[in-house]
């Protein structure tokens, strides 16, 4: 008997503050260091500011504040997790999430990983779905969400 | 005379930007401005011309209106009506060999009805240095009112 085996998906876990957000690896271009953010005036308050990566500025973004929290500074073992441009858009607008830390690589079994219940996820417009690996909650970003608030 | 590509770097409270010399511009020394006292007022100075007078605005690190003292010229951008002014600390015209300037879209609404304050960036390693979209920065001090 021929036996289905579903792949494993290839993510990063991304600690934020009190979470810890799944990315698929194919949506992240780098996992940069945040030496200083230059500040983009009359910015939203979840836009924490911009890098220089590569020959581009890149604006650095917080999830947590986002979600509805108060924007924290980055901390010297915070990362910019730069993302590949948002479907649609254009090649060089790339975008960075904030972590609180180093993320780590996850390979998520979908038979192992059990999805998130509405009643354990956050009430924000921003989390997609959430998975529990083990007794871990890691949330999924809403892309279409965040382009929507992103581009008005 | 400016070249079509080159750059005024604009410094406010120790923050530079940089404006395209396309928009046209004048540079006046605040010694050649009259203040002005109303401290209610975001204008912090006038430049007289023939019958009419030009405002000049002082911004602080996030953009918003600020009564200074810091501030030693005002770079005042054509407009119409009239031009319009922004006081700064210390303003440059860079050599057009000096800047790369790349494409930027900030995040967010825009704050202005014309877009966004920003339209390019000029990345050298690690710094950042924002450049002015003059229309959008046009609107936007025209809608700080007097």
């Amino acid at each position: 008997m021929q036996q289905k085996t579903a792949a494993r998906i290839h993510a990063l876990e991304i600690p934020i503050r009190g979470m810890s957000l799944l990315i698929p690896s194919a949506s992240i271009a780098e996992v940069a260091n945040v030496p200083e953010l230059a500040s983009i005036p009359l910015s939203p308050a979840w836009v924490l500011g911009t890098i220089g990566w590569r020959t581009l500025a890149v604006p650095v973004v917080s999830f947590e504040v986002l979600m509805g929290a108060h924007a924290v500074a980055p901390a010297p073992a915070s990362k910019a997790i730069v993302f590949y441009p948002l479907g649609g858009r254009r090649e060089w607008e790339f975008f960075a999430i904030l972590s609180a830390s180093e993320p780590r690589p996850q390979a998520v079994d979908p038979g192992i990983a059990i999805a998130a219940t509405a009643a354990d996820l956050p009430d924000s417009p921003y989390v997609a779905a959430g998975l529990k690996v083990g007794d871990k909650l890691m949330l999924i970003p809403d892309f279409a969400a965040l382009k929507k608030v992103f581009y008005p | 005379m400016a070249e079509p590509n080159q750059y005024l770097r604009l410094q406010l409270q120790g923050v530079q930007y940089l404006l395209p010399s396309t928009s046209g511009f004048t540079i006046e020394q605040r010694e050649g401005l009259l203040a002005n006292s109303d401290p209610a007022s975001p204008i912090v100075a006038w430049r007289a011309v023939r019958n009419a007078r030009w405002p000049a605005y002082c911004l602080d690190t996030g953009l918003k209106p600020a009564r200074r003292d810091d501030w030693s010229r005002a770079v005042f951008i054509e407009a119409t009506p009239h031009a319009i002014g922004l006081a700064v600390d210390d303003v440059h015209m860079l050599p057009r060999a000096d800047t790369q300037v790349g494409p930027f879209t900030p995040l967010g609404p825009a704050p202005t009805r014309h877009g966004h304050l920003f339209a390019g960036v000029w990345v050298t390693g690690r710094r950042v240095t924002l450049v002015f979209d003059p229309k959008a920065l046009i609107g936007y001090l025209q809608g700080l009112g007097e």
